[in-house]
């Protein structure tokens, strides 16, 4: 099938500069990613906080310009090109925020929120809009009703669906999904990622879902990608490997660290890994999860691992596999 | 002068009894009920999960115990046993060294919870010298240990840092560390891994087990997250609308729910 999108060999440096010393300070969050998505393919970017992984979502729809390398799709540039340029394309790139209590406008109704996104990138009359806001909500489960609601009148999961209908309103291509669920109540991530599903199979949306929850993994996704401190270490297809075939020791980790369904499932998390996450090497010649990795030899100090193939559709960087 | 006490029944292992607690907020126009007839036990040594999705009240029952509701709770009827004593009956004065010597408290926003002009280590050692009368250096080496014993890496550096500085899962750790200055008979964990990440979740979580295990500290951990439940609680109470829908051990609650909420609950889990 087509890419989609896809990213070539992307990096974003942010610099920073200490308010006393005026030192600048290079801070790399995404440092070389080369990804593929494929049209209807639904890629999980997984990854804990400070991995690069919403920049990396964010210069996938445009909002953030890469240093090096860049962003595309279905081939096109999109990441310096003018605003101008970028609406036409905007409405097949989309993005479902993380926090849904402050994408809306407090003084916009839930309608309004919607209608603001048709109305930018095309010309229809008021009634033609208010019918498009009230099938949008409709189909992610709301009742129409709801378009002349205030945002702060919404629950929590109520709002989540608004969200995803300002997103989905215009019927994008592609779908960046920034932790869609990380800030629901537990008894509500569920439904949101059925919604997404569902909505997903309707109008064969491609997403690209970022989290750091690998119990949503097998839910929504067809292709799961781990990435630490700016880079992508493990790449494996759900459907032609499973889930537990992981190789990588920080996937391994992530794995160890999920609580145990059931109580009788409790097990031992190998604690001395976890312990001082902040250090990642500043060398570019190493292995960037050295310090943590259990199983580290000399080579991971002086060579940098490149990914490389292991099974069909599974992709490890990772010296000693 | 003697206050109430919960003496006589099997009241020693029981770091917190509530017994049929109710508590409304008045609000100009209404009041809402937000605890109602609420019974709870922490045992000593055991971590006691109150489960409830968000507005079921789980948080409201927290600051109770802490005597730190809000100005327009009002509690018609309950009794609250800390260490033994009913504070609900106690007199104002003393009242609040007295659930600080018994009781911690930790939030859910770490970075939040810290005060953002004073280093680490003020914080701490201001927390040890409420407690005790001793010389700053006496507290200093108290504050010091106390960070050694959350495991946190070069507690000398850590000291002199401010909170922004750290990251959101060592924050949590200074939090427990502060909570847990007194050694305090109960602790309150609410969704104190709600804002962080799985493996920082897993380090926090073994932070509590160790800290009960070491201590003996009767932990009452407020969630929304079944999954951290199931991995380190030992019972449960399930929480809907303010009233207490099911308890029991948590291996009855996970194999054998009775009530219906319970079931949709464990049904929504991933």
């Amino acid at each position: 099938m087509e890419v989609l999108a896809e990213t070539l060999n992307i990096r974003k440096t942010y610099e920073k500069q200490n308010l006393f010393t005026k030192k600048r300070e290079q801070v790399s969050a995404v440092n070389g990613v080369s990804l593929k998505i494929r049209k209807g393919c639904s890629v999980g970017l997984i990854g804990e906080s400070g991995s690069g992984k919403s920049t990396l979502g964010r210069m996938m729809v445009g909002l953030e310009t890469p240093t090096e390398g860049q962003a595309l799709f279905r081939g096109q540039s999109i990441s310096y090109i003018s605003l101008r340029k970028m609406r036409p394309l905007r409405r097949n790139i989309q993005m479902i925020f993380q926090n849904s209590s402050s994408i809306f406008d407090t003084s916009y109704t839930v309608g309004e929120s919607i209608a603001e996104v048709i109305k930018n990138s095309e010309k229809v009359s008021k009634k033609e809009c208010l019918e498009k806001v009230e099938t949008i909500l409709e189909q992610v489960g709301l009742d129409a009703l709801y378009a002349q609601r205030y945002p702060k009148e919404l629950s929590g999961g109520q709002r989540q669906r608004a969200n995803i209908a300002r997103a989905l309103v215009l019927h994008p291509e592609f779908v960046v999904c920034d932790e869609p669920v990380s800030s629901l109540d537990y008894s509500l991530r569920k439904q949101i990622l059925t919604l997404l599903n569902d909505l997903r199979n309707k109008f064969g949306l491609t997403y690209l879902f970022i989290t750091h929850d690998l119990n949503c993994v097998p839910y929504v996704c067809d292709i799961m990608a781990i990435m630490y401190a700016g880079k992508i270490v493990e790449q494996i297809d759900l459907k032609k490997n499973s889930m537990q075939n992981a190789l990588h020791p920080y996937t391994s980790l992530l794995f160890s660290c999920i609580p145990a369904k059931m109580p009788a499932e409790r097990k031992k998390c190998t604690m001395e890994s976890i312990i001082d996450t902040t250090v990642i090497p500043d060398s570019k010649y190493c292995c960037r999860f050295f310090p943590r990795c259990p199983c580290c030899t000399e080579r991971c100090t002086n060579e940098e691992p490149l990914l490389k193939e292991v099974a069909s559709g599974h992709f490890v960087a990772c010296h000693i596999v | 002068m003697q206050y109430k006490t919960n003496q006589g029944v099997q009241s020693e292992n029981k770091a917190l009894e509530i017994r049929s607690l109710s508590l409304d907020y008045i609000m100009p126009d209404q009041s809402i009920h937000a605890v109602v007839d609420l019974n709870l036990v922490a045992r000593t040594g055991k971590i006691t999960a109150l489960v409830g999705e968000s507005g079921s009240g789980k948080s409201t029952v927290a600051l109770a115990v802490m005597g730190i509701q809000d100005k327009n709770a009002v509690i018609p009827g309950g009794e609250i046993y800390l260490a033994g004593t009913d504070i609900l009956s106690m007199p104002k004065k003393g009242l609040r060294s007295y659930i600080s010597n018994h009781a911690g408290i930790i939030f859910q926003d770490p970075i939040d919870s810290l005060n953002p002009l004073l280093t680490v280590g003020e914080q701490l050692v201001e927390a040890v010298l409420i407690h005790e009368k001793i010389t700053k250096k006496q507290a200093f080496t108290i504050a010091l240990n106390q960070l050694l014993a959350v495991s946190l890496p070069q507690p000398e550096e850590l000291m002199k840092k401010y909170p922004f500085m750290l990251s959101g899962g060592m924050c949590q750790r200074v939090m427990i560390a502060i909570a847990s200055v007194f050694r305090p008979a109960l602790l309150i964990a609410d969704e104190p891994t709600t804002a962080l990440d799985v493996t920082v979740q897993a380090q926090i979580l073994h932070q509590l087990d160790s800290m009960r295990k070491r201590e003996g500290t009767a932990i009452l951990l407020i969630t929304h997250d079944l999954g951290v439940v199931a991995e380190i609680a030992d019972d449960v109470c399930v929480m809907k609308d303010g009233y207490i829908v099911e308890s029991g051990t948590v291996e009855d609650i996970f194999s054998n729910p009775q009530h219906r909420y319970t079931c949709q609950l464990l049904a929504a889990a991933l």
